[in-house]
């Protein structure tokens, strides 16, 4: 008994051993960010906030936040509405043949981001539309849309399939079953998908590194800086975008991939007398 | 409206009958290929924006560099140029040996994690755990790494603790330690949650079974949990071996100035815009990630028989 008390401490340990290295250097660093000293090293020399205010002040990290800001809105949306498109097509279609697509679909997510920027690069390079942000929305929504398409699918095979049966018998074509049962009844998926992705294409450097020519984002900007200084200033604006995903992920998961919430489906629409 | 009425008038024999205790599949039976259909915006996105691109790079591995700008040729010059290249070779060995290690390092510290996760906490501490490990994934990359770079500095914290120990200071920064340092700090998570996924698969009866059969936690992850997850083991290896294998992010800022990995000399390349030799390289890498692809497709085939 007591080598079984010893094992789930083990593993116990090698659980929160992982949580602390997850999560120690984004600790440090969001704790040198209100150092009074230039350099992120011991002893404190004190509180204060003057980095985040030389962060306000920075014109540069401003218009990179608002673009970044566009940027993911517009990915996350295209990528909301394609993968809820997606989603309803695969709750009815399977076999071979779906397999298939569905693994094209998913086949970005497994090449490097580094490849799928530079090959987009010389491709847009060539088109003559490289260079601005439209590019870098496009190549976003590559990558968030299956995350939007996979979490909008989960509440999709929630929903009964009787609902929908019963809306088609009581005369609803298919569009009018998408409008007015499947979309009302997965809004909350909805949400959580356009989180999701909006952290996606919020975090995301190289793609946007490769493409967005002068019209620089965020990470983009943040990561020049990297490269040139070590500015607690960094350390301010590090924290800023972290607690930024933190808190956008934070909301997509309780709205809705957390199991803990469900709304159940209507009832009453195949209730016959 | 016309298709409104011929529903309606549909309705009443349909209700009549057993619609409402017809197999579910019925409904997907009727609809299946045309709502098929749904899928093609996002279908179509993904060959036009992924697929294209990807083929148009491999295919200017084949062109002439004139005046610094690709020119269309079928030249396997680029081919010869980069694979007779020691310096390439060394490169490619030095990120096959990095990515190896750091998805087996992965592994071991990830299989022991995801196995905590499912089998050692109640509902709402696992719950709230799964959130922490997501956490990493959906968080900035690059600033993380960032952090690393902080922490790890020689007058960093970690040093700055050691020498408050009166331990010598250790120099970590601008080595391949730090890259894989920053490696795990994304991947780890990544693994940890395709094994939680994997484990939380295993019937649970077995798992008790096993457990009521007088089997300790170290058996039973050592004789019942991995046997059942070999192919979450092999996936998670390979995605986290692809994945670093194509990082320039952690060994640009963790490893120092110097190229030695297979990608940051695509990028050198890029930077003198040697793209033709820089898409040879990326068709090396590819050929790699398939081969290895299809190397764990049939491990994963061929123990699924034998099992």
């Amino acid at each position: 008994m007591s080598r079984e008390v010893l094992a789930r401490l083990v593993f116990r340990l090698v659980l929160v051993g992982s949580l602390i290295f997850l999560f120690l250097p984004v600790a440090v660093m969001i704790l040198f960010s209100f150092n009074v000293d230039r350099f992120p090293s011991l002893p404190w020399k004190g509180f204060t906030l003057a980095w985040y205010a030389e962060l306000l002040r920075d014109q540069a990290l401003n218009e990179a936040l608002w673009r970044s800001l566009i940027v993911a809105s517009i990915s996350a949306s295209v990528s909301v509405a394609f993968g809820f498109t997606a989603a309803y097509a695969f709750r009815h279609w399977s076999g071979p043949r779906a397999n298939s697509v569905l693994g094209f679909i998913f086949l970005p997510v497994f090449l490097p981001y580094f490849m799928l920027g530079m090959a987009s690069a010389v491709y847009f390079g060539t088109l003559g539309i490289g260079g601005h942000l439209g590019a870098v929305i496009l190549i976003h929504v590559v990558i968030c849309a299956p995350i939007a398409f996979a979490v909008i699918r989960i509440r999709l095979e929630e929903i009964g399939r009787d609902v929908e049966e019963a809306a088609i018998n009581l005369g609803a074509d298919s569009l009018r079953v998408i409008w007015e049962v499947m979309l009302p009844n997965s809004i909350m998926a909805l949400v959580g998908g356009f989180l999701l992705a909006f952290t996606f294409s919020w975090d995301e450097f190289l793609i946007a590194w490769f493409l967005s020519g002068f019209d620089n984002t965020l990470p983009v900007v943040i990561w020049s800086m990297v490269r040139s200084t070590i500015s607690p200033k960094i350390n301010a604006a590090g924290a800023l975008v972290f607690a930024t995903s933190v808190i956008l992920v934070s909301v997509g998961y309780f709205v809705a991939v957390s199991p803990a919430r469900r709304t159940p489906s209507p009832p009453a629409v195949i209730e016959g007398p | 409206m016309a298709v409104q009425v011929r529903r309606a008038s549909q309705g009443p024999r349909e209700v009549g009958g057993t619609a409402a205790h017809r197999p579910a599949a019925a409904t997907s039976q009727s609809l299946g290929p045309r709502v098929a259909w749904f899928a093609f915006p996002l279908f179509l996105w993904q060959a036009l924006f992924s697929l294209v691109p990807l083929l148009y790079l491999l295919n200017i591995s084949v062109w002439r560099l004139e005046n610094f700008r690709p020119v269309p040729a079928v030249t396997l010059a680029n081919y010869a140029n980069v694979l007779g290249t020691g310096y390439y070779w060394a490169g490619y060995l030095a990120s096959l040996q990095l990515s190896a290690a750091t998805s087996l390092i992965v592994l071991v510290i990830a299989v022991p994690t995801a196995y905590a996760l499912v089998c050692h906490l109640g509902e709402r501490p696992k719950r709230v755990l799964v959130l922490l490990m997501l956490t990493p994934l959906l968080t900035s990359y690059v600033i993380r790494i960032y952090a690393w770079h902080v922490t790890l500095a020689d007058n960093g914290i970690v040093n700055g603790v050691l020498m408050g120990l009166g331990l010598e200071p250790i120099r970590v920064l601008y080595t391949k330690t730090a890259i894989t340092i920053g490696f795990l700090s994304y991947y780890l998570p990544v693994a940890v949650l395709i094994l939680f996924v994997g484990i939380s698969s295993i019937d649970r009866y077995v798992l008790e079974a096993a457990r009521n059969l007088g089997c300790g936690p170290f058996r039973i992850l050592w004789e019942v949990v991995i046997p059942n997850i070999r192919r979450a083991l092999v996936f998670s290896f390979v995605f986290v071996f692809i994945l670093t294998f194509g990082d320039i992010i952690s060994p640009a800022n963790l490893g120092g100035g110097r190229s030695y990995l297979l990608s940051s000399m695509i990028l050198d390349r890029i930077r003198v815009n040697q793209w033709p030799e820089a898409a040879v390289m990326s068709a090396w890498m590819l050929a790699t990630f398939l081969l290895l692809l299809a190397a764990a497709i049939t491990v994963t085939r061929s123990r699924k028989i034998v099992s």
